[in-house]
C-alpha cells in the first residue's frame, strides 16, 4: 500500500513538473491584415499546425492567440510560415512561458519542455540557475525572447 | 460627364470622412488584386451578366485556389444564354504577388498576373462586315485565343483601398479573323461601410466599390487585312456593392456603364450579380 502511494505521489509530481514547464501561449499580430476573410485564411493555416490545440482570433486587433497540444514541440518557424501561407506578414510575437532558468555565465535561457530552449534577454542578475519562473516577452528572433516580465514561482 | 463628376465626388467624400480605426477591404469584383488567396483556400464563384439583350460571354463560373500564400490559380468557364452556344471560353489564370509592404492595417502590394483564354467553339469567319466594330470580350470570343498579362498595385489604408492595374492582351486567331490586341488600365476604389467595428466572423460586411477600366483596341483584321471602322477606345465605370456573410459567402451586385468610340458601337450598360463561396 505504501509503495503504491509513493508511486502515485511521484507520478503526480513528475506530471506536474512536465506540465509546469512549457510555452503556454503565443500571441501573434499580423500585418497587412485587412478583413475577416483574410483573418479566416490565416486562422486556417494556424489550425493546420500539428502542435496547435486552439486558436483565438481578435479581428479588431488583427492578432491571434495560440495554445498548444501537450507533448508536442512548438516550432516558431512553422508559425511564421503559417502567416506567410495565409498571405500576410508577421508583426510582433509575444510569448507566455513557464520553465526552469539556466544561467550560463550571465546568459539566461529557459527550459520549457515543449520548445527548444528560449534565450532570454533583459533578465535581472538576481535570478539563479535552476529557478522556476514564468516569463512574458516578445520574440526577437526564432527562440530569443526580450523579457518584459519575469517572476519566480 | 455629370454622372462621373458626382461619382468622383462621392468617392472623395467617403475617403475624407473615413475613420481610421477600422479595417479596409480590397476584394475588388472586376479587377485583378495584388493580394493573393491563403494557401489551400478554394473559392467557387458564379458571375451572371443580367442584361438579357446582350449576347456575350461575360457570365462565368469561376474557381480559385491558393497554391501558396503568394501564388493564386484563377480559372473561369464563360457561358451565355444563346441556344447552341452556351459554352464560351475557358480562362486559365495565375496571380503572383512579388512585392509586399505590410504594416498594421495597411499594405502596399504588387502582383503580376497572366491569363490564357481558350476558345471552345472556334468559327471560321469570312464575312468581315459583322466584325468591323466588334471588341474582344463583347461578342464571339471563340474566334481567338488570347494571352493577357499585366501588373497590379493595391494600397490599403484602414477602410479605404485603391487598386491600379495595367495589362496587355495579345490575340491569336483560330481562323482568319483576328481581334485587335489591346491595352487595358484601371483605377479602382473600395470602401468598407459595415461593420463599424469587428466583433466576430459572423459580422455582415458591406463594401462599396467604384471601378474604372480604360481600353485601347487596335483594329481587327481578316487575313491580315485591317478592317476599317474597328478599334478604338472604351471606358467602363462600375458601381458595385458587396455583402459578405459568415466571412465565407460574398454576394455582389453592380452596374457597368460603358463609354466607347462611335467606331466601336458598343455603348451597353450591364447589371450583374455574383455569388462566391470560400471553403475556409
Amino acid at each position: 500500500m505504501k509503495t503504491k502511494l509513493i508511486l502515485i505521489t511521484l507520478l503526480v509530481f513528475f506530471t506536474y513538473i512536465k506540465s509546469f514547464a512549457q510555452v503556454k501561449e503565443i500571441n501573434i499580430s499580423v500585418d497587412g491584415f485587412t478583413c475577416s476573410l483574410c483573418a479566416k485564411g490565416v486562422e486556417g493555416q494556424f489550425k493546420a499546425l500539428d502542435f496547435v490545440s486552439k486558436v483565438r482570433t481578435n479581428l479588431e486587433a488583427a492578432s491571434f492567440d495560440l495554445w498548444f497540444k501537450p507533448g508536442n514541440q512548438i516550432k516558431i518557424e512553422k508559425i511564421r510560415s503559417a502567416v506567410d501561407d495565409g498571405g500576410f506578414s508577421v508583426g510582433a510575437i509575444n510569448v507566455d512561458a513557464e520553465g526552469t532558468l539556466v544561467n550560463s555565465a550571465g546568459n539566461y535561457s529557459l527550459k520549457t519542455g515543449n520548445s527548444p530552449d528560449l534565450r532570454l534577454i533583459n533578465v535581472e542578475s538576481s535570478f539563479n540557475d535552476g529557478d522556476r519562473v514564468t516569463i512574458k516577452g516578445s520574440l526577437t528572433s526564432s527562440y530569443s525572447v526580450s523579457v518584459s516580465s519575469i517572476k519566480k514561482i | 460627364m455629370k454622372h462621373i463628376k458626382k461619382t468622383v465626388l462621392i468617392a472623395a467624400l467617403m475617403f475624407i470622412f473615413s475613420p481610421l480605426e477600422i479595417f479596409s477591404q480590397e476584394l475588388f469584383i472586376n479587377s485583378e488584386v495584388a493580394s493573393s488567396e491563403a494557401k489551400n483556400r478554394k473559392i467557387i464563384s458564379l458571375f451572371i451578366n443580367g442584361n438579357k439583350d446582350i449576347f456575350n460571354y461575360t457570365s462565368y463560373l469561376g474557381f480559385m485556389y491558393g497554391v501558396t500564400g503568394k501564388f493564386t490559380s484563377m480559372n473561369k468557364i464563360y457561358f451565355s444564354n444563346k441556344a447552341g452556344e452556351q459554352l464560351g471560353d475557358i480562362d486559365i489564370g495565375t496571380n503572383y504577388r512579388f512585392f509586399s509592404n505590410d504594416k498594421k492595417k495597411f499594405h502596399l502590394r504588387m502582383s503580376a498576373f497572366g491569363h490564357l483564354m481558350i476558345p471552345m467553339k472556334p468559327k471560321n469567319t469570312t464575312d468581315s462586315s459583322d466584325f468591323a466594330g466588334k471588341l474582344l470580350g463583347d461578342q464571339y470570343r471563340q474566334e481567338n485565343f488570347s494571352l493577357y498579362g499585366g501588373y497590379v498595385l493595391t494600397i490599403l489604408n484602414n477602410k479605404f483601398a485603391t487598386n491600379i492595374d495595367v495589362s496587355y492582351n495579345y490575340n491569336i486567331p483560330k481562323g482568319i479573323f483576328r481581334y485587335g490586341n489591346y491595352v487595358k488600365g484601371g483605377v479602382s476604389f473600395g470602401y468598407l461601410v459595415l461593420p463599424r467595428k469587428y466583433i466576430s466572423y459572423k459580422d455582415v460586411n458591406l463594401n462599396v466599390y467604384l471601378e474604372t477600366k480604360g481600353y485601347y483596341y487596335n483594329a481587327n483584321q481578316i487575313n491580315g487585312n485591317v478592317l476599317q471602322n474597328s478599334g478604338g477606345k472604351k471606358l467602363e465605370i462600375m458601381l458595385e456593392t458587396q455583402l459578405i456573410f459568415f466571412s465565407s459567402i460574398l454576394f455582389e451586385t453592380g452596374y457597368v456603364k460603358s463609354f466607347a468610340d462611335k467606331n466601336l458601337n458598343i455603348q451597353k450598360d450591364i447589371f450583374f450579380t455574383s455569388i462566391k463561396y470560400l471553403f475556409f
